[in-house]
């Protein structure tokens, strides 16, 4: 009899759950595009995890829409976090079909999957951030012409300009060393570009796979013994474990390159950086076309950051006695 | 109701590997750990099948097959070279891993643009109306996981009732009999333990395939999510014997997945959401043995 | 038929704790006889029954059973035709099964344990009169769990699942020893009446001077692993308690018999 009690408890909770979303101010079911409305708009934004770049992608947008004047009473933004679980994701994407959002901005790709599985029928469009390959991922047949409904920035970053910044600072630099996450699929795809680049700079490229963030020390320590410098490309467990691996780097006097900016004081030395930030502020751009402008999502191509900044560590410099070009110098844009 | 739907949904197949699960935990009393391998095994496996064969239902087939064979593994591990079940566990759920990035060549694999077993657009495709396509989208996966989880346990139920399955039960509560009766102990255990894989790798399958992807980390939780729901099943239901073990687990599981919807709707802090799942948990056992009863009872009698 | 030849055995091997217990054992046992076998602790009793079995298997020495050799068979082929019963009554039924399923499996020794149905209705009433035959009111209890089960209508269960297919080779061992005195008689009662019924050959380890004289036709005595008394028919019978006693201090065996134990002739 309890049980069925407390069964009984949790179905009438979801209903009441339910209704109540229903009434706070979706449009009707019935609506076509849901593009240009009278009434408030509402953004579903599924991010994967909580991480620092994931968040800046996420803030980047929010942060560029609402100075474009669209405030909470024309446009409401929810944010939920899928805690790196695929079947929340799934969930969360699926709650923000039921609730009609107008728009879902997904982060990171099993998080775009879900988005688009979850869409498949509907015409909610989908704008995703931090997907390396959205064709692999199967979100677009081709990068120009995305086709569906689907649409977003690429973090790919500049890798040519990033290898040429190392060979810049260590002209006789022969090995590079990276760090590989086996479990995300953006990973791979960096470091195949990298390895298939790297020999046109004169580079040889020797990476160590991880599956989980304890292995990193282990695997750092033994890195750095073979390779004249490390690369962080942007993959989201390397991007977290950033002080161990420089850690391991410092010990064996060796410097550490990164691709993004958002652990850049952990002591990385020098960085062609994308923006994650930037990211977001050009995924909102894109938004404001779709939600606003009746742009249709199948015709902007996805596109990878455009801007980079470089940002260098003289201090880290120092430390490791490396001996900064004037060429390098000149850049560093001035406090 | 989309959202209860949906916990529902992943409830049964989860309940999938529930059914597994009971067997070699409860059952065969061996805490098996490479389900957590052994699911991402069936996944990789469905969604290669579906991408480049364009077979969904000879995924699922497959998949289970080769769940199969990693039991086996497991199961000779610990047979013919003496290795402890919890030992044995990890070492497949460690070296898996490295098998299942390579057969996927990548860790990341969608499907949701091919033909799979929840498509309902045959049915859907004629409604206009949004609420309405997602309400029959969710009934009808959820026929079809009914049905598939149906089979499952009335075919395990067949299974626990002959010869061969009194012997695996057996072996887990008086291996000395399961001597005495003149049966090879060694095979029970590997035959249970590669049915028992063999039903993760089928739920890794279906998972795939409602899910629309296959990512290496949908892995990780597996046998902490199976040991919910069969301990949850098997304390919340045992009054209900009609059910039998296996129906007991499946429904175990259902609770598990609305538990966490549940913990979901109450806008619980982000990062608290694994906590209310836990307190929602013990809520629930706790009310079910009467524990929280008989604790206000003993301040009634110091009156 | 069941016969050892310069079978020896010595535990930890190699170490300073090497224990050799048989050397050179040798014994054999006719088709048909109740051998009752009693020893003080350590004399092997335990471990004889383990080398008969397949538990353990001998360092050299053969073992022959109906003229072929099983000294290394391994444990769970002896048992097609075998039967053991333990001290611990825990160890003879599987606890979560009922009686009906624990006799339906038993039913099915030495033969497959395949995919057909396990408990099949029409052996019902067959086991329900094997069981009002033990006469400890188990005939009404077909759906009860085992664990539900007292000490001795457990051990009653295992006596009966050992002999329920006819064992050619019977080992009990101290099978009545953790039960109480009046359960412990029933049962060799029962014992006795299924060894002699279905002229089984069987071994008994007993510590109860008294069962080992009563029972069965042929008493065998183990020291140190060797066996030192060795009596059938009439000798037998012309035994008591307390002249068994009195070769006991003879061979010097001092404290390994309880006193509760010596006093129950009286």
């Amino acid at each position: 009899m309890k049980k069925l009690l407390l069964v009984l408890c949790l179905l009438i909770l979801m209903m009441s759950g339910c209704s109540k979303k229903k009434d706070s101010g979706s449009s009707s079911s019935s609506s076509g595009s849901g593009a240009v409305d009278d009434g408030k708009l509402t953004i579903g934004v599924l991010v994967l995890m909580e991480h620092q770049a994931l968040d800046d992608a996420t803030q980047g947008a929010i942060d560029y829409l609402r100075a474009q004047g669209y405030d909470e009473k024309k446009l409401e933004i929810i944010v939920k976090y899928a805690q790196g679980d695929v079947s929340t994701a799934a969930t969360i994407a699926n709650q923000f079909v039921e609730d009609d959002v107008d728009l879902i901005y997904a982060i990171a790709t099993p998080a775009a999957q879900a988005a688009v599985n979850a869409t498949k029928g509907t015409d909610i469009p989908v704008v995703f951030n931090a997907v390396t390959d959205a064709v692999a991922a199967e979100l677009v047949t081709s990068n120009e012409h995305p086709g569906g409904n689907v649409t977003g920035m690429s973090d790919e970053a500049p890798i040519d300009l990033q290898l040429a910044l190392i060979v810049e600072i260590l002209p006789d630099a022969k090995k590079i060393g990276m760090i590989q996450n086996t479990s995300e699929v953006n990973s791979q795809v960096q470091i195949d570009i990298v390895k298939s680049l790297a020999p046109s700079y004169g580079l040889e490229v020797i990476v160590k796979g991880v599956s989980s963030g304890s292995e990193i020390s282990t695997a750092a320590s033994q890195l750095v013994e073979e390779v004249d410098a490390i690369y962080n490309v942007t993959d989201n467990l390397v991007v977290s474990n950033t002080a161990t691996i420089v850690n391991a780097a410092n010990k064996a006097g060796i410097p550490v390159f990164a691709a993004e900016d958002s652990q850049f004081d952990q002591g990385i030395l020098a960085a062609e950086s994308i923006s994650y930030y930037g990211l977001g502020t050009s995924a909102g751009e894109i938004i404001e076309k779709i939600l606003y402008e009746g742009a249709d999502p199948g015709s902007i191509p996805v596109k990878t950051a455009t801007i980079t900044t470089l940002s260098v560590n003289t201090e880290v410099a120092d430390l490791l006695g490396i001996e900064l070009p004037i060429s390098i110098l000149n850049k560093i844009p001035s406090k | 109701m989309t959202i209860f739907l949906d916990a529902v949904n992943q409830g049964l197949y989860y309940g999938i590997l529930a059914m597994g699960v009971v067997l070699t935990y409860k059952i065969l009393d061996f805490p098996d750990l490479s389900v957590d391998s052994t699911a991402p095994l069936g996944g990789v496996i469905c969604a290669l099948t579906v991408r480049n064969l364009g077979q969904p239902v000879l995924g699922l087939l497959l998949a289970f097959l080769a769940g199969v064979l990693a039991g086996c593994v497991t199961g000779i591990l610990h047979v013919n070279f003496k290795i402890s079940p919890l030992l044995c566990g990890i070492m497949v759920m460690t070296g898996l891993y490295s098998i299942n990035l390579w057969i996927g060549n990548t860790s990341n694999l969608p499907v949701f643009n091919h033909s799979l077993i929840f498509n309902s657009d045959w049915l859907v495709g004629g409604i206009l109306d949004r609420g309405m396509r997602t309400l029959v989208t969710s009934l009808y996966q959820m026929a079809v996981l009914l049905v598939l989880v149906l089979i499952i346990k009335l075919v395990l139920d067949w299974f626990l009732s002959t010869r061969f399955g009194f012997l695996i039960r057996i072996t887990g509560d008086n291996p000395q009999l399961v001597h005495g009766l003149g049966a090879d102990i060694g095979k029970v255990k590997i035959a249970a333990l590669a049915i028992a894989n063999g039903l993760a790798a089928l739920y890794g399958a279906t998972a795939v395939q409602y899910l629309g992807m296959y990512d290496i980390t949908m892995g990780s939780g597996t046998i902490a999510a199976g040991l919910a729901a069969v301990i949850l099943g098997t304390t919340l239901f045992r009054k209900l014997p009609v059910l039998k073990m296996t129906g007991m687990v499946v429904c175990g599981a259902v609770l598990y997945r609305l538990a966490i919807a549940l913990a979901y709707r109450l806008h619980a802090p982000i990062s608290f959401e694994r906590l209310v799942t836990v307190l929602i948990f013990f809520a629930a056992i706790a009310l079910n043995n009467g524990s929280i009863k008989s604790l206000f009872h003993k301040e009634a009698s110091h009156d | 038929m069941i016969e050892l030849r310069q079978v020896s055995k010595t535990f930890n091997r190699n170490t300073p704790n090497a224990l050799t217990l048989f050397s050179d054992l040798n014994l054999k046992i006719e088709e048909g006889e109740f051998v009752t076998l009693i020893g003080s602790n350590g004399s092997g009793k335990t471990t004889l029954f383990n080398l008969i079995c397949g538990t353990l298997y001998p360092d050299s020495g053969t073992i022959y059973f109906d003229d072929s050799e099983i000294t290394h068979m391994a444990e769970h082929l002896r048992n097609r035709s075998f039967a053991r019963v333990f001290q611990d009554p825990l160890k003879g039924a599987s606890p979560s099964l009922t009686i009906l399923e624990n006799l339906s499996m038993a039913n099915r020794k030495g033969k497959p344990f395949d995919l057909g149905r396990a408990v099949r209705r029409e052996d019902i009433s067959h086991f329900r009169s094997l069981l009002s035959f033990l006469e400890l009111d188990l005939q009404d209890k077909l759906d009860t769990p085992v664990s539900a089960l007292s000490g001795g209508q457990r051990q009653a269960l295992s006596l009966l699942m050992a002999t329920l297919v006819t064992p050619k080779l019977l080992l009990l061992d101290e099978h009545t020893a953790a039960l109480d005195p009046k359960t412990s008689d029933r049962i060799i009662e029962l014992t006795s009446k299924i060894v002699k019924d279905k002229g089984i050959t069987a071994i008994m380890i007993t510590h109860n001077l008294k069962q080992a004289i009563e029972c069965g036709d042929r008493l065998l005595m183990l020291h140190k692993g060797e066996i030192v008394l060795d009596l059938k028919g009439k000798e037998k019978a012309a035994l008591s308690v307390s002249s068994l006693i009195e070769r006991f201090d003879r061979l010097k065996i001092t404290g390994d018999l309880s006193d509760e134990m010596l006093l129950s002739d009286n």
